[in-house]
């Protein structure tokens, strides 16, 4: 059993943006522009999602706190993507993934279990969300990575 | 929406489907909490938490307006028996635009089946 990780950012459900002004441009070339900027703003996602497993800024129970959410990095380094024209996945295969994510409670007589209750009285990991800063601010970073390119041409 | 008016629309439409916590010397209540439940109880069957805090994000509007968005995390946990499966149906019925987070169970990692709603 595994709790693998994917996050599939669609270029429809995220309304596609286009630029509001005139231009003369064919449609194909705007296509291409927004297609490109797309794909530019999954591997910025990628890089701040990284980062943000890196970064000391995930509460603890214990010391050190703040901390990183790296132990032995198989999670870091557990990260595939998968690019495509419109769709663009997000793995992280540690089978542990979407625990440490979301969180999880445990079975109060389970190996973890004892350990949480003997850290906080209670059997829950809390959840450590490395990709909801990236998330919020994806289409933000989009629409900048498609201004700049319009801008350039 | 707060969290009081969450947790009574939660009691509501998962009331046949919720466990319950048992309490020392005292009856035994549903298995619905916002925040951290007393360590003294006992949840039994399916729990249902809704976390105290929910996720804030500030968006910037037009005139110097922003508008603060709120997402409520609920967490379906299945203590025992097998209603896990209905009450997500009955809350991706409600709450269908609600982000959802799947755990299964697992001995080897000792985590109990749940299921996380990101509700806005």
């Amino acid at each position: 059993m595994t709790f693998l990780l994917r996050l599939v950012i669609s270029l429809k459900a995220i309304g596609y943006p286009v630029p509001d002004f005139e231009f003369d441009l064919d449609e194909a070339a705007i296509e291409a522009l927004a297609l490109e900027s797309f794909k530019e703003a999954n591997e910025l996602f990628a890089s701040d999602a990284a980062f943000e497993i890196t970064s000391a800024k995930w509460d603890w129970p214990n010391a050190p706190s703040p901390r990183d959410i790296v132990d032995d990095g198989v999670l870091r380094d557990s990260y595939v993507p998968s690019p495509g024209r419109t769709e663009y996945s997000h793995d992280w295969t540690a089978e542990y993934a979407e625990l440490v994510r979301s969180g999880a409670t445990f079975k109060a007589d389970s190996v973890p279990g004892k350990i949480w209750i003997n850290l906080t009285g209670k059997p829950e990991m809390p959840g450590r969300d490395w990709t909801e800063k990236p998330l919020k601010e994806f289409n933000a970073n989009m629409q900048k990575i498609l201004d700049d390119k319009v801008g350039d041409l | 929406m707060n969290q009081k008016a969450l947790r009574l629309e939660l009691l509501t439409l998962l009331t046949d489907l919720l466990g319950e916590f048992k309490r020392p010397g005292t009856s035994s209540i549903p298995a619905i909490y916002v925040g951290e439940p007393p360590s003294e109880f006992v949840a039994s069957g399916l729990e249902c938490n809704i976390k105290r805090l929910p996720r804030m994000n500030l968006s910037p509007l037009q005139n110097n307006e922003a508008e603060l968005r709120r997402t409520f995390e609920v967490r379906l946990i299945e203590h025992s028996g097998t209603d896990l499966e209905k009450a997500v149906l009955v809350l991706a019925r409600r709450f269908k635009d609600a982000e959802i987070r799947q755990i299964d169970a697992s001995e080897r990692l000792g985590v109990l089946s749940q299921v996380v709603f990101l509700i806005q």
